[in-house]
């Protein structure tokens, strides 16, 4: 219908000088400011119809004073306004954004140029700000889950406390090696600070870039995809005045998750084994559980057995994770606070924000704040100039001063579950430390020694490290109209950043106890640094980086029909970055600030009983810069024929100051091509119904550049603190076969809207050809000593298919849009140029890559069950039962491993259910990934009988007890030594293979706008609260294990969090 | 007047744009790391030369299976899985040794070689002054150095020199850094004339003072030739360079001028240390790590009352155990280096393999009287020639200990004298020996090397 419309509109534009009424000028804009391109301008009582130009101006005929206007424009509300009986001035109609059109015409931003989406080839993805604030996450990438097809967050890696973060992946993979991340580009430039120093609430809106014809703008680095972001700008009109605030509560993390844990009476049953078995070695530096400490107490008589019960007793009733729960974490609590203004006048626009966000998080001592200053001015000096002027500032602030519950003792060694945080008595508990023995520590002091004993809630308290960021911004832009159509812009960025660190050590932290001991000379008692605080610097680091950018542009509408869109460019950029060197102060006086550094550290000191020597810990003192030059080349061409057909090409040539590499090495061109087709321009039936449908396909070629690869040999000085001489290490042998990455990418497209149903289904294909990567080889070359040495070693097939589909369910006083995302993709190796392993266990290790497999393989051994004997797996060296598990594991050939699936999901898709209902607002996104498995871990045999780093595991519960046993359980019997080929082999079988499979509430936003006419007297023109539940919970797993399959080797999973706020605009 | 801004607006565009086109390439010569360079000049190659890792060798392998030592039960249970378990494996001389892992050895043996190669390569193609004094001595130096790598390599990878039967097991190695074409082992026999080249003309480039001990200087260069003379059974050649080794240096550590009951009583990094001809530390790697080797009595018992070597070496502590404190690198690690009390030793052994028994005499004295306490000292006789060579092989032991010479030594033990020399470890009660003649003196290769580099393994 629509387009019929269009036509016609665009037809009577001729007419229109030939018409007799009283002719009405305006201007149709956004209600951003923006020009609306083509809007559709009827009269109702003259029944004329017309179009807006580019620059969203029209001219029609009206009967003055009994006529009305009615605009419409695709991705906007309409709106009915009556004609004036008197006209002086051009009329400006602003249209308000159909925030439930997913099929708008967006003015898609490639940080480059801006074209509407119509008119371009390749595959962009357009976020809008309503879409953005129906997230609270505090970074901007990250509310992106969900609401951009392709766009995939891997939290596989993620292990320990890490709950918050993730790998994003834009359509799967393109590289083995080398940065997997997409290039980020904020307000036309690249960006490589901290993604917390950008202001959610200041992004207006958020593109990303998918395939070549989108991406290969930018360049050598956009192999992974590009996501540009655009921040807030003001516009004409009366100064507004937003502020939002939110509050966010965290639940407490659920310590109990972890498998790897056993209750206390199973801990000291083990220990009690072990300890009859006479395996403690007890001597004063070999650190012993405290319950064997207990038990050599009873058995050298030094307690009567009532004491022993009684604290054995105490032992069984305790659980560190209880005590750790109470007093190491707290529910996590976030604020966030944004103000911002914004207006303009003629030739004048403004939007200045600024921000507050505090964290108090989970774990008690760590906390952040954040604020931040954003500024955009727009200037017009005369006629077809612009300048811009822009700042933005972020500073953070980080305090670490909690104790993580993983972080009790010291690699693993440390507490164990009975052990209590807080006696009876409420003092500080005390916990055994690696290195040295309890009954040690309790005599400290007695043996001429400071205090030794390691109390976590009192670091906890004595904890005094902080670390600061900050981040400054600063843009210019100028841009000039020539002529009529031609543009021709210039733009500087200058960025720089710092960080900082400071750790103070307090005289009575266990760190300078422990320091001040093992320093202390064994026999003369000694002290070689003084018992008093350290305070260390870390060594700051410093970036700066200045950008510039010359663009011409030229637009130019042809009289047949046709619109032309060139551009070309340079871009230069320069960037610096500096360590500075750090300090370590000892012999700190906190209140008087002062302390000492001439000490001798390169002297090696005996520790304390120990028989090793170590030096006094210094920190670096060099001063060491980075520098980073990079220069392009770049032009754009786009070509538009009458609405029907569009063709795009893009080439780009990029530079940078790549190190021992040939000058013709340094850069490397790109490209793209893309075509697309309205068929429903020209299909009758199609545009007889009203249905849009649009074909379109590009291929193109991007890249990715490794910078720490050379084709001649490198080195690096570095000061040789023996001899005194400045000497050389090989930083890199030199490859002089070397090549870099490209990936070249073809995709097709499909939009459509029928009926109440609009959508795009995309099919991709990513070939990435000569990927570096590490391989295997003959060390008699030499290289294998330098672990940055890399090949071309593979190529990569990334297949895949994006579809969108959105539906307005109904469209009457309630609204209820629905949309799915949902995305395939796999990759493949091929090309493979690294020889067959030797050995299947480097693939339980490590991830390499097999031609023919998925990189995200993981491989397993076949499971047999286990042997109705002894419990232990079955396994079978040339078809007879064995039980030699070192010739089974260590023999064992790599291509009969099986392939056990894929780590990350190949299918995911995302629901988004919207409602509205007068002032209520509903939205609910649900998740669903599938096709993808995990490696769970179990009891590891023999695990909890291992004495100086016992592996404890919930499994062992369900363990191998009895012949018969066989049938019901898949864990092993416990064993008395464990076997490490035993353990690979029970570790790495089919049987701990999950599948992760999963369906989730990723979040639930509950919004209310107050009617104006409520606070219309207080001159507040807009005011709306929300409630959002984020990590709301799983509605269904494959897997029977209570596991989060999203986060397979996290200490717990995300926790669920609630946050609320208001907005208002006055 | 707008107009007069527009156009001085303008003009400021036009140079804004002539600023982007007066960019060339030269832009892009910046080095993106301060530190970083490609290297090209002799201050490069020395640089490269200079670095502390060229001064290491971590022999592993020799170190565990051939020094004197042993560690707790409980310290042998809970050794480390990973890429350091081959140490365990090697303590008792295990079948499979590796086990798939890479041999730490191995690697950074052949590692070091590489940049030996690429300081070569880069000489040769040197377009300035290729007779001045900096380029002979920086050539010289990494000819040494590639002269000593493939020295130590071959103690641990190829067979014993002028051991029956087994000549074809010598090294492969690579004379130049372009290492993309696969090779072959060469024979023991070529593999020493290759070390024998490479130090001969390292001899004429090298300077007689190199004024620190990490410098090879024409001294050290004839002390690693009878090194090698020594290991070679070429008693002639090893007494002529030991002589010529001693007559550019030849000062010794009086042991009555140290205190013995320091903690490290060397000083610190060799540093005026004045026996050391050439400065090389080694590494034991995790399982002979200060908390772990325990000395024994078949070390011990070696010393006599008066040898303050005794107090020197060992570190009692309070728990009873016995710790290693005699390196001459003053701290922990090992020194592996080559001193003036070992070319002492050398000139002694060749000298009675040569039948001049009183010239052996007179070194063994020499280096006694520096090492006993004055009031015990007294002096070393004796005329039968097989005494003497028990003498110098305790002597060595005692001297030498954990300075990767005994594996070596009772290699050559085994090939050049009539009796013959085994080792014994006791683990958990299990009793393990090294036969000699047994094909374990010779490390298998790593198996990377042999699936990679299509090798023919050793036999073991």
């Amino acid at each position: 219908m629509y387009r019929s419309f269009l036509l016609v509109a665009v037809c009577s534009l001729f007419f229109l000088s030939v018409s007799a009424q009283s002719i009405i000028r305006g201007k149709v804009l956004s209600s951003d400011g923006l020009p609306i391109d083509r809007a559709t301008v009827v009269s109702l009582f003259s029944k004329k119809k017309t179009a807006t130009d580019s620059k969203g101006v029209f001219a029609i005929g009206v009967f003055l004073g009994e006529d009305s206007l009615r605009f419409t424009a695709l991705g906007y509300n309409s709106k009915l306004i009556a004609v004036p009986a008197k006209i002086q001035d051009d009329i400006i109609i602003r249209l308000d954004k159909d925030a439930t059109a997913i099929e708008a015409v967006e003015v898609v931003s490639t940080g480059y140029y801006e074209l509407p989406k119509e008119r371009l080839t390749g595959s962009f993805e357009h976020v809008s700000e309503k879409q953005l604030q129906e997230s609270v996450h505090p970074n901007i990438i990250g509310r992106l889950e969900g609401v951009v097809s392709g766009l995939q967050f891997d939290r596989s890696e993620q292990t320990r406390e890490e709950t918050g973060g993730f790998n994003i992946r834009v359509r799967g993979l393109s590289t083995i090696d080398a940065d997997r991340t997409p290039l980020i580009i904020w307000d036309g430039f690249p960006f490589e600070g901290n993604i917390e120093d950008i202001n959610p609430d200041v992004v207006a809106n958020v593109t990303v870039l998918k395939d070549a014809a989108a991406s290969s703008i930018w360049g050598a680095r956009a192999g992974n995809g590009v996501i540009v972001i655009e921040s807030k700008n003001g516009r004409e009109g009366k100064t507004t005045i937003n502020y939002s605030a939110n509050m966010g509560i965290q639940q407490k993390p659920n310590l109990f998750y972890s498998p790897n844990k056993l209750d206390a009476h199973e801990v000291m049953e083990s220990q009690k084994k072990l300890f009859l078995n006479g395996a403690y070695t007890e001597r004063i530096q070999t650190m012993l559980p405290n319950y064997v400490e207990l038990l050599i107490a009873q058995r050298d008589g030094l307690i009567s057995e009532q004491e022993f019960a009684k604290q054995e007793a105490r032992f069984l009733a305790t659980d560190l994770r209880d005590e750790a729960s109470k007093y190491l974490y707290r529910n996590q609590l976030n604020q966030q606070h944004n103000l911002s203004l914004s207006g303009g006048g003629k030739g004048y626009r403004y939007h200045i924000s600024g921000f507050y966000q505090g964290e108090k998080a989970a774990i008690k001592g760590n906390e952040s704040n954040n604020v931040g200053f954003n500024i955009n001015n727009q200037f017009n000096l005369f006629k077809g100039n612009e300048l811009s002027l822009g700042v933005n500032y972020a500073r953070q602030h980080v305090s670490l001063n909690g104790v993580p519950f993983n972080e009790l003792g010291y690699s693993g060694y440390g507490p164990d579950i009975y052990d209590q945080l807080v006696t009876e008595n409420g003092e500080f508990a005390t916990v055994p430390q690696l290195g040295i023995r309890s009954t040690l520590v309790g005599r400290a002091e007695e043996m001429g020694l400071v205090d030794w004993a390691y109390r976590p809630l009192q670091e906890q308290q004595l904890k005094d490290h902080t670390q600061e960021r900050k981040s400054l911004m600063l843009q210019f832009g100028m841009k000039q109209e020539v002529t009529s159509g031609w543009n021709v812009q210039f733009r500087y960025q200058y960025t720089s950043a710092q960080s900082d660190s400071r750790e103070l050590f307090d005289k009575d932290s266990y760190h300078v106890r422990d320091l001040v001991n093992r320093l202390t000379d064994t026999i003369t008692l000694k002290r070689v640094i003084p018992y008093q605080g350290v305070l260390e610097i870390a060594q700051p680091q410093l970036s700066s980086a200045h950008r510039f950018r010359l663009q011409s542009d030229y637009q130019h509408s042809f009289g047949w029909g046709g619109d032309l869109n060139i551009l070309v460019g340079t871009e230069i950029s320069k960037s610096e970055n500096w360590r500075n060197p750090g300090s370590r102060v000892y012999n700190y006086d906190k209140d008087l600030g002062m302390g000492s550094i001439n000490y001798d550290f390169d002297k090696s000191y005996n520790v304390w009983l120990n028989g090793s020597a170590i030096k006094i810990p210094s920190l670096g003192v060099s001063r060491l810069g980075g520098f980073g030059r990079d220069l392009s080349y770049y032009s754009n061409i786009a070509y538009s024929h009458k609405q029907k057909y569009a063709l795009s090409g893009s080439l780009r040539w990029d530079g940078s100051n790549l190190f021992g590499v040939e000058v013709n090495k340094r850069g490397a061109p790109l490209w793209s091509v893309g075509a697309a087709w309205n068929s429903s321009e020209d299909i009758h039936f199609l545009r007889q119904k009203g249905h849009y449908l649009r074909l379109r396909a590009t291929y193109g070629v991007a890249g990715n550049v490794d910078r720490t690869q050379s084709s001649y040999p490198t080195i690096s000085y570095i000061l040789n603190n023996v001899t005194g001489l400045q000497s050389a290490s090989l930083s890199h042998p030199g490859n002089p076969f070397l090549s870099w990455e490209k990936v070249s990418t073809l995709n097709f497209g499909l939009d459509w809207k029928a009926y109440r149903v609009s959508g795009s289904i995309e099919p991709y294909w990513k070939k990435a050809s000569n990927l570096l990567g590490n391989i295997l080889a003959d060390p008699t070359q030499g290289t294998s000593s330098f672990a940055n040495y890399k090949v071309n070693y593979a190529d990569m097939e990334t297949k895949g298919l994006d579809v969108k589909l959105n539906i307005e369910v109904m469209q009457k006083r309630l609204k209820w849009n629905a949309s799915f995302l949902y995305s395939y993709v796999s990759n493949e190796i091929g090309n493979f140029k690294g020889n067959d392993q030797v050995n299947a266990n480097v693939y339980f290790a490590r991830r390499i890559p097999v031609n023919g497999k998925s990189l995200d393989m993981i491989y397993a051994l076949p499971w047999n069950g286990l042997s109705p004997e002894n419990g232990l797996p079955i396994v079978y060296i040339d078809g007879e039962q064995s039980i030699d598990y070192r010739s089974y594991y260590r023999n064992y050939k790599p291509e009969e491993l099986i392939d056990a699936g894929l780590t990350v999901a190949p299918h995911f898709m995302h629901m988004q259910n919207q409602f509205e209902f007068k002032g209520f607002s509903l939205n609910v996104i649900t998740a669903m990934r599938w096709g993808h498995v995990f490696r769970r871990t179990s009891m590891i045999p023999g695990g909890e009988l291992e004495v100086t780093l016992p592996r404890y595991h919930r499994d062992y519960r369900k363990r191998w007890q009895k012949p018969g046993d066989e049938n019901t359980t898949i864990v092993p019997a416990a064993i008395d030594a464990t076997d490490g080929n035993l353990v690979s082999i029970a570790m790495n079988n089919e049987s701990l293979i999950e599948k992760a499979d999963v369906f989730r509430i990723q979040q639930i936003n509950i919004g209310y706008n107050f009617p104006k006419s409520w606070f219309a007297s207080l001159g507040v023109e807009n005011v709306a609260v929300f409630a959002n539940f984020y990590n709301v919970g799983i509605l269904w797993r494959a897997t029977k294990e209570k596991l989060d399959p999203d986060f397979p080797k996290s200490e717990y999973p995300a926790p669920f969090q609630f946050t609320t706020g208001l907005r208002l605009q006055l | 007047m707008k107009n007069i801004f527009k156009y001085i607006y303008l003009l400021c565009f036009y140079g804004v744009m002539m600023l982007f086109i007066g960019c060339g390439e030269s832009f892009l010569d910046q080095k993106p790391v301060q530190n970083q360079q490609v290297p090209s000049t002799l201050d490069d190659y020395q640089a490269m030369m200079d670095h502390r890792y060229i001064n290491s060798f971590p022999a592993y392998l020799s170190m565990i299976g051939g020094e004197s030592f042993t560690i707790a039960e409980n310290m042998w249970e809970s050794f480390p899985l990973g890429g350091e378990y081959y140490q365990k494996n090697a303590f008792i001389w295990a079948d499979d040794v590796f086990e798939g892992a890479d041999s730490h050895d191995y690697n950074v043996g052949y590692g070091r070689i590489l940049i030996c190669n690429i300081v070569l390569d880069g000489l040769n193609k040197y377009e300035g002054d290729k007779s001045g004094k900096q380029y002979k001595q920086v050539k010289g130096t990494a000819l040494f150095h590639r002269a000593r790598f493939y020295y130590n390599l071959a103690q641990l990878f190829a067979t014993p020199y002028g051991e029956q039967g087994t000549d074809q097991y010598g090294l492969p190695f690579y004379l130049t850094s372009s290492v993309a074409t696969a090779i072959d082992r060469k024979s023991v026999t070529k593999t020493y004339e290759q070390i024998i080249n490479d130090l001969i003309e390292a001899l004429d480039l090298l300077e007689e003072n190199s004024y620190i001990p990490e410098k090879p200087n024409k001294a050290s260069c004839f002390a690693m030739l009878a090194r090698v003379y020594l290991q070679m059974g070429e008693f002639e050649n090893a007494n002529k360079y030991a002589n010529q080794s001693l007559s550019l240096h030849d000062e010794l550590l009086d042991y009555n001028s140290l205190d013995v009951s320091s903690a490290y009583p060397f000083p610190v990094n060799g540093k005026e240390n004045p026996e050391i001809i050439f400065l090389e530390y080694g590494s034991g790697g995790t399982f002979m790590g200060a908390a772990r080797l325990d000395i024994t009595g078949d070390l011990l018992d070696l010393y006599d009352a008066g040898d303050l070597r005794g107090q020197a070496y060992v570190n009692k502590t309070a728990n009873g155990r016995k710790v290693f404190k005699g390196s001459y690198m003053g701290t922990y690690s090992f020194f592996t280096g080559l001193t003036t009390a070992e070319m002492y030793l050398v000139r002694a052994e060749s000298a009675t393999h040569l039948n001049k028994l009183d010239e052996a005499l007179a070194d063994i004295n020499k280096l006694r009287e520096n090492r006993y306490d004055r009031l015990s000292y007294i002096l070393y006789d004796e005329k039968n020639k097989n005494k003497v060579l028990e003498y110098l092989f305790n002597e060595r032991g005692r001297e030498l200990a954990f300075r990767n010479r005994r594996w070596e030594d009772i290699r050559r033990w085994n090939v050049f004298t009539d009796s013959e020399k085994s080792l014994l470890r006791t683990m958990k009660n299990q009793q393990y020996m090294l036969l000699p003649n047994d094909a374990k003196w010779t490390w298998p290769f790593p198996d990377l090397a042999v699936q990679e580099g299509g090798y023919q393994q050793n036999p073991r």
